[in-house]
């Protein structure tokens, strides 16, 4: 007898079959434990002194994103995979896992990957973003954590244990409607001036006639240099078509506009701290009413900035970010702009091919323009650069629990003492040493000392698709102080008033008050510790003020 | 004589559930496909026409603003600038198509089949290079400083004729388009060769006999009777001018200035630089209508030829 296999059984057995195999999968996330039971995470101030577990730990996989990947010649990503290494020692049941993206085209994969839900627990962020993601809603609010004791230090809270304290967040907070801290620092330290730096072939200097041990030290010099650089026939700077646009604008820019912004407020927005705080409100409603669009440093500034590019190389608008230091390196230019970052892999690049040293951005004198600060940014005493946390790890408290920890253990003296070292970097904690190879690249703090400074903000905070490809046409000589001028703060009062207007409404502070206040009510009723309660308080006392700050000056 | 009718077959009910049955069988063989395509085709272009009326940054709530992004659109010049540079590559593209073709005529014509096998699979290899590859060793040899060019023009002895290449305005679409040289493109000419094979070879005969000479035959034999993959290749190659934008990306970010921005590439920047992906969304809806409109003309253009001659 033949056994007949009905088709339609088949075929829908098959699209089954199918269907499964392309939805499964086989890898644990953090976002998806395994079903085993769970392991709290340990109290111990000791990575090593991890907790005897009684029944087999829920097994954790977090995934941390980051721009510095294995085959980078920096000391970045070992740096980190020593620290998750080490907590992964004391705590077999929590892995990690490195996503890797390079900068170019790190936000947009970010991007995506938060828009359909697959964004890693851990992200690497710099300055700029994490207001922009914290106000999307898309990051953990790590405020309580921050006034919690960490486990791994004595001082009161964990934000205690950072160089500044909580005054260091002051600008942090202000930076998203929902005045929460929304990252843990690194490679970075608030009361540090750090520059970034030019690194200089002193053998270029030498061959130009120019004393290699003598950089210079205001744009005078500088322009001077480069003028000599020149004329022997080495390329004075190397540029590329990317970042260097927005870092020489930022080389020239911030050095004008020292507290510029605070003369179109009333002194309650501007005293204290709320100098600080409330910064980065008043300098979007500025932009967005056209307040900042004449400021009467603009052209000085512009001037300086435009007559700067002629000494890039030739063609540097067709010159990609990874081909600049190209140049320098092969010693066919004698300027690079580095940061700390850069060090250890430039130092193996260059190895004995050239002597080279390092100088800081010349400061622009009075002798330069009657509107230039003369002096290095003040230590902002703000955390800038480090990791933030998906929000998503709300829904799983265990996991918060756990990255909590890990954070907690990743910003310990112990920690960070060793990462520095490793990877040549800054530490945000107190009590971290600079290692002696970066030293050089703190700005001397009696010439550090400018605060609040608008620089050039009316320019990059315009529409990102255009200010770059305008401000080249600039460089170039293709349009004039004027033109560029007016269109750059078209384009900064259209992304500012949408900001200001998206703050004063429906999605802004207003929600944000009511939610931080039932927040209140709730610490009060669970009898929270007195620091956290008053934390809270101030925290909505400053986002009332600042709506009211909008509220009263935006002029739509 | 009356109109014969076939008569009707008569459907039982047993052979009507049968037929029944094949009929969802073959809707579950289909279904995959139709799921997909509409999951992955029609939902996103849905979407975007539906984001093409609102502002949103990509997270938070969308604000309706009517036809507001298509208004900005039209009074946006670097837009226009970006389709003006789009026509130039457009035009540039379709002259480009003529190398092809005579390469794969020459192709055609090789009689000795193992020496047409060897260079078509010669012809085959570039493409295993991903385009991102080629694209980054011509960003190498047009660097002005240590690029293949300036090296070979300093060489020769004419370092006056040095250029920055794509640092220069005036050169830079020059140079996107130089990139595809020899201008041979491999999916293509293999469509022009599937086309000249399936010609019955007494048309080839015919032509033989009556004395066809190489040039006549190109023109009058060979170039109509692939008229059919010409159109399809056209249609790939306006499609490809007009919506892409990875050479751009990558070789110049659409510089220098926007001398070299195409409309995919500020619809790119507009979504991811500027969070703007309402804007970014229209200006997707508009270079879908040029590419239709364009292709359109192009087709009707060709069936017009086709009908008179």
């Amino acid at each position: 007898m033949v056994n007949k296999t009905n088709p339609f059984w088949l075929t829908l057995l098959c699209v089954v079959m199918l269907l499964l195999a392309a939805c499964g999968s086989n890898t644990p996330t953090a976002s998806e434990p395994t079903a085993q039971p769970a392991s709290e995470p340990t109290a111990a101030s000791e990575p090593t002194a991890a907790p005897e577990p009684t029944a087999a730990p829920k097994e954790y996989t977090i995934k941390i994103m980051t721009w510095h990947g294995p085959d980078s010649n920096t000391g970045y990503y070992n740096g980190y995979k020593q620290i998750t290494d080490d907590y992964t020692a004391a705590h077999p049941n929590v892995k990690f896992e490195f996503v890797y993206q390079p900068l170019d085209g790190y936000k947009e994969l970010l991007d995506t990957q938060f828009v359909s839900g697959s964004a890693p627990d851990i992200i690497q962020m710099q300055p700029w973003m994490f207001g922009e993601y914290a106000n999307k809603g898309v990051l953990y609010n790590l405020n309580n954590a921050y006034n919690a004791k960490s486990a791994y230090a004595e001082a009161a809270r964990w934000m205690d244990t950072f160089s500044g304290g909580e005054a260091s967040f002051a600008g942090v907070r202000s930076s998203n409607k929902f005045g929460g801290i929304f990252f843990v620092p690194n490679d970075s330290n608030a009361t540090m001036s750090i520059g970034q730096p030019m690194f200089y072939n002193k053998d270029l200097f030498k061959k130009a006639g120019l004393d290699p041990e003598k950089p210079p030290q205001n744009w005078e010099e500088y322009r001077t240099a480069m003028k000599a650089l020149k004329q022997s026939g080495v390329i004075p700077i190397a540029a590329d078509n990317g970042r260097w646009v927005g870092w020489s604008l930022g080389q020239v820019g911030y050095q004008f506009g020292e507290k510029y912004v605070d003369q179109f407020y009333d002194a309650k927005y501007t005293s204290g701290n709320r100098g600080v705080e409330y910064y980065w409100d008043k300098v979007y409603v500025a932009l967005a009413n056209g307040q900042l669009e004449n400021a009467d440093y603009y052209v000085d500034m512009l001037t300086i900035w435009q007559d700067y590019a002629q000494y890039w190389q030739d063609g540097w608008t067709g010159t990609a970010e990874a081909d600049a230091p190209n140049l320098f390196m092969t010693g066919q230019a004698a300027m690079l702009q580095a940061g700390f970052w850069d060090f250890q892999g430039y130092s193996t690049l260059i190895g004995d091919k050239f002597a080279w040293g390092i100088f800081p951005i010349p400061v622009i004198t009075s002798a330069t323009s009657k509107y230039a600060i003369g002096k290095y940014n003040a230590p902002a005493n703000t955390q800038d650069y480090g990791f933030t946390v998906n929000a998503t790890i709300e829904k799983d408290k265990e996991l918060e629990a756990v990255i909590v920890d890990f954070l907690q253990y990743f910003s310990s003296v112990e920690a960070q003492t060793k990462y520095v070292n490793t990877a040549k970097s800054f530490s945000p904690v107190e009590g971290v040493p600079v290692p002696d190879e970066i030293k050089g690249f703190v700005n001397p703090s009696e010439k550090a000392s400018a605060v609040e400074v608008v620089g050039s903000s009316f320019i990059e905070w315009g529409d990102g698709a255009i200010w770059p490809g305008l401000s080249q046409d600039f460089l170039m000589g293709k349009i004039s102080v004027a033109d560029y001028k007016a269109k750059v703060a078209e384009l900064s009062r259209e992304a500012s008033k949408n900001y200001v207007a998206g703050m004063i409404g429906a999605e802004g502070y207003a929600p944000q008050i009511t939610a931080a206040e039932a927040k209140l009510t709730e610490m009060k009723g669970d009898g929270s510790n007195e620091l956290m309660v008053k934390s809270q308080e101030t925290t909505i006392e400053n986002l009332k003020l600042r709506l009211e700050m909008m509220q009263t000056y935006f002029k739509p | 004589m009356a109109h014969q009718s076939v008569p009707p077959i008569r459907q039982t009910p047993r052979t009507k559930n049968k037929w029944q049955r094949q009929m969802w069988v073959g809707w579950l063989f289909v279904a995959p496909a139709i799921g997909l395509n509409l999951l992955f085709d029609w939902y996103p272009m849905m979407d975007g026409i539906y984001r093409s009326f609102y502002r949103w940054d990509g997270y938070s709530t969308a604000v309706y603003v009517g036809f507001e992004n298509f208004r900005k659109i039209f009074n946006d010049t670097i837009f226009w600038t970006a389709v003006t540079n789009m026509l130039f590559f457009l035009v540039m593209s379709i002259i480009l198509m003529i190398p092809t073709i005579i390469t794969s005529v020459i192709l055609f014509r090789i009689r000795h089949m193992r020496a047409q096998y060897i260079y078509r699979v010669l012809f085959c290899i570039p493409m295993v290079v991903p385009w991102m590859v080629i694209i980054l060793m011509w960003q190498f040899m047009y660097n002005p400083q240590y690029g293949l060019f300036n090296r070979f023009i300093e060489l020769i002895g004419m370092p006056d004729m040095q250029q920055t290449w794509l640092g220069d305005s005036e050169l830079v679409k020059w140079c996107v388009i130089f990139m595809g040289f020899p201008f041979v493109t491999t999916n293509a000419a293999l469509i022009y060769l599937g086309g000249l094979k399936s010609v019955s070879e007494s048309v080839w005969e015919a032509g033989a006999l009556d004395g066809v000479g190489p040039l006549q035959k190109f023109f009058y034999l060979e170039l109509p009777l692939i008229t059919g993959q010409f159109s399809l290749n056209l249609i790939g190659t306006i499609t490809a001018a007009i919506t892409g934008y990875t050479t751009q990306l990558v070789l110049t970010k659409g510089g220098p200035g926007f001398a070299s921005m195409v409309p995919g590439l500020y619809m790119y920047f507009s979504a991811f630089k500027s969070q703007k992906y309402g804007y970014a969304s229209a200006l997707g809806m508009v270079m879908f209508v040029l590419s239709l409109v364009i292709t359109l003309l192009s087709l009707k253009f060709f069936q017009k030829e086709e009908s008179e001659s």
